[in-house]
């Protein structure tokens, strides 16, 4: 004890304490690293959505031809690598108008993450919001609230999400709204739960002795210990997001058929997937890495952070 | 109930310079249950007409079984939980009512620890700022001053001032119980509730947590309401003690004539329950053992709710409430036999 406190009086200056809290953060997020680089699956997939966000954010640059370019003497060209009718400057083939599927693919992968972020945050701040009206003031609008949330959890949410694009119609912001409302309720739930399991501590109890409000015990005891929870919910809605946009966009209640998205390329597909397979794969192949990535990081981050799996 | 000295008190009104805090005829009921009719509802009588001062610079034993209340009190006197009727005076504020910037000055200055010393500190919160919490609520000092009031508070427990990064987890319990104590003390209180502050911790560390208490009273100066269900640990710590047994205050006394002299059954029963440190006086005859548990508060017995226990009770004891009645100064005792 005595060293400690010897220690102690060499720093009386602030800096010295804010450089350590410094030094301690950067710790957490140097093990965070440590760890994610020894779990091969988590670490394969942070690399190729550090990639997805890459070539989303320089499509412009990268992408070998325009999206909508369309060249009718280049249709239903095949991938370079099949011998039969291929040209070598249309990498994956085009499509039934002769569009680059290549590039198709990268202007895609915007959307896709425009959507599936979007689609997150909404969800989040609403399930956030909800969960806390349930767990602070209880009651009836607990009530009301998670059997709104039962009924959103009982109903297919694909289901929800054909009905109401149908209703509403379809569009990008369309699209963000769906999702949110067929996955907030996870958060909500999330938030509740760590409402009333924080609310009923000693270290709540002492701050509120403290004379401590609502909003600083949101914001220091119940969002920072839902924050690994609600991180793993957040991996596993992005992957959903994408299945969604994706499968909404392939019935044609998704984004508008204009916009090149993964979902609208199969959907374009339709048609002649079984003779030219391409159309459909390439953005399948894409759909279905980006999910599985999306999936590993979540399994990481709940074994990371210890979150037990509810 | 017959007129004692409390009464007197509750009568005159204003509280007297000395006293920190005068608790009168304090009462919470439990619902238990759902009923249709609020007639219908029963009631667990957690605290049923309690009443007791604090004195400046005193520390106040409140001792007792498990489910005799004892925490309910230190949560009302908190506030944390609101009480059925009667009234807390401290000041000019009645604990019981106060609001907004009444109720904000009393939580500033009446401060309470925790049993648990690890279910009472945030785990994702630094000591830093766990200490700070009441310092940013209250707005005292500056920011240089606070994290130099954080610095000191720290030394006083006897941790470092290097701390302050810490997480919970890397401390012991012994630690972790002095880190509450600075927290609470950070605000400077009048009053400190401490809510059987050693008992989940080793016997070892137990002694010294509880010195650190006393001196920290004489340098910061409140007085204490000291919850245990440990008698060595009230004699240890505290001037005055008061029993309490389903609700309700069997004993209350200076320590010296309780330890030395003590006059219900009930706390007969409890100091003759001490463990002695001296195997010669293991077969001690005088050792009286209660039967059982305490009875359930939903429905506590008739008269004197000790007597279902008790080795001396009379069929006049299911009839009678027993009054507290002083029987020589200061010493009070609820019992018709003694």
């Amino acid at each position: 004890m005595t060293t400690t406190a010897a220690s102690s009086q060499q720093l009386p200056s602030g800096e010295r304490k804010d450089s350590q809290v410094v030094a301690a953060k950067r710790s957490m997020w140097k093990d965070a690293l440590r760890s994610l680089y020894r779990s091969k699956a988590a670490f394969i997939s942070a690399i190729f959505l550090l990639l997805m966000v890459f070539i989303a954010f320089t499509a412009q640059w990268i992408a070998p031809h325009d999206p909508q370019g369309i060249d009718i003497s280049n249709r239903m060209l095949w991938p370079v690598w099949s011998d039969s009718n291929s040209n070598p400057i249309y990498l994956l083939g085009t499509d039934a108008l002769g569009r680059d599927i290549l590039s198709r693919l990268i202007f895609a992968s915007q959307m896709t993450l425009v959507v599936a972020i979007s689609a997150v945050i909404v969800s989040g701040l609403v399930g956030i919001f909800m969960g806390l009206i349930s767990g602070l003031f209880g009651r009836w609008m607990d009530a009301v609230i998670m059997r709104l949330a039962d009924l959103q959890l009982a109903f297919p949410s694909l289901l929800i999400g054909l009905i109401v694009m149908a209703l509403i119609g379809s569009g990008v912001v369309e699209l963000i709204f769906v999702i949110a409302l067929t996955q907030w309720a996870y958060y909500a739930r999330i938030v509740r739960s760590e409402v009333i399991k924080v609310r009923e501590t000693e270290y709540v109890q002492a701050s509120r002795a403290l004379g401590a409000g609502n909003v600083r015990l949101i914001f220091k005891h119940v969002l920072p210990n839902a924050l690994a929870s609600m991180l793993v919910v957040a991996s596993f809605t992005l992957a959903i997001a994408i299945y969604y946009e994706a499968s909404l966009s392939f019935f044609g209640l998704g984004i508008p058929p204009a916009i090149p998205t993964w979902g609208n390329m199969i959907a374009d597909a339709r048609n002649i997937m079984l003779r030219n397979w391409w159309f459909a794969f390439f953005p399948g192949v894409a759909i279905t890495l980006t999910v599985l990535a999306f999936n590993l990081l979540g399994d990481w981050v709940r074994d990371h952070f210890d979150v037990k799996a509810e | 109930m017959e007129t004692t000295a409390q009464k007197q008190e509750v009568e005159q009104g204003t509280l007297p310079d000395d006293v920190v805090l005068r608790v009168s005829n304090l009462k919470k009921y439990f619902p238990v249950g759902k009923a249709f009719f609020k007639k219908n509802q029963r009631v667990v009588k957690a605290i049923d007409d309690v009443s007791f001062t604090v004195n400046n610079g005193e520390v106040v034993g409140l001792v007792g079984e498990s489910g005799s209340g004892k925490t309910t009190i230190g949560r009302m006197i908190m506030r944390l939980i609101d009480p059925t009727s009667g009234s807390m005076e401290f000041g000019e504020t009645d604990v019981a009512t106060a609001e907004g910037k009444e109720l904000m000055a009393m939580r500033k200055a009446i401060q309470i620890i925790f049993q648990d010393p690890y279910g009472s500190l945030n785990p994702r919160m630094k000591v830093g700022p766990i200490i700070r919490e009441g310092l940013d609520v209250h707005r005292m000092y500056t920011m240089a001053e606070r994290n130099e009031r954080i610095a000191k508070l720290l030394e006083t427990v006897g941790l470092g001032a290097s701390h302050v990064n810490r997480h919970p987890h890397e401390f012991s319990g012994g630690q972790r119980q002095r880190i509450g104590i600075a927290r609470a003390l950070a605000v400077s209180p009048r009053l400190l509730v401490a809510d059987e502050p050693v008992s989940a911790l080793d016997v070892s560390v137990q002694a010294q947590v509880l010195n650190l208490l006393q001196d920290l009273k004489e340098e910061y100066n409140f007085s204490m309401l000291m919850i245990s269900h440990d008698l060595g640990v009230v004699e240890h710590a505290c001037d005055k003690v008061i029993v309490l047994y389903l609700g309700k205050v069997m004993e209350m006394a200076p320590a010296s004539k309780l330890y030395s002299n003590p006059t219900h059954p009930y706390t007969q029963s409890l100091l003759s329950a001490m463990p002695i440190p001296d195997p010669r006086r293991r077969d001690d005859k005088s050792r009286i053992i209660l039967k059982g548990d305490i009875p359930s508060p939903i429905s506590p017995p008739s008269g004197c709710v000790f007597r279902t226990r008790c080795p001396i009770a009379t069929s006049e004891c299911a009839q009678v409430v027993p009054p507290l009645e002083e029987t020589s100064p200061g010493h009070f005792k609820a019992c018709i036999h003694r």
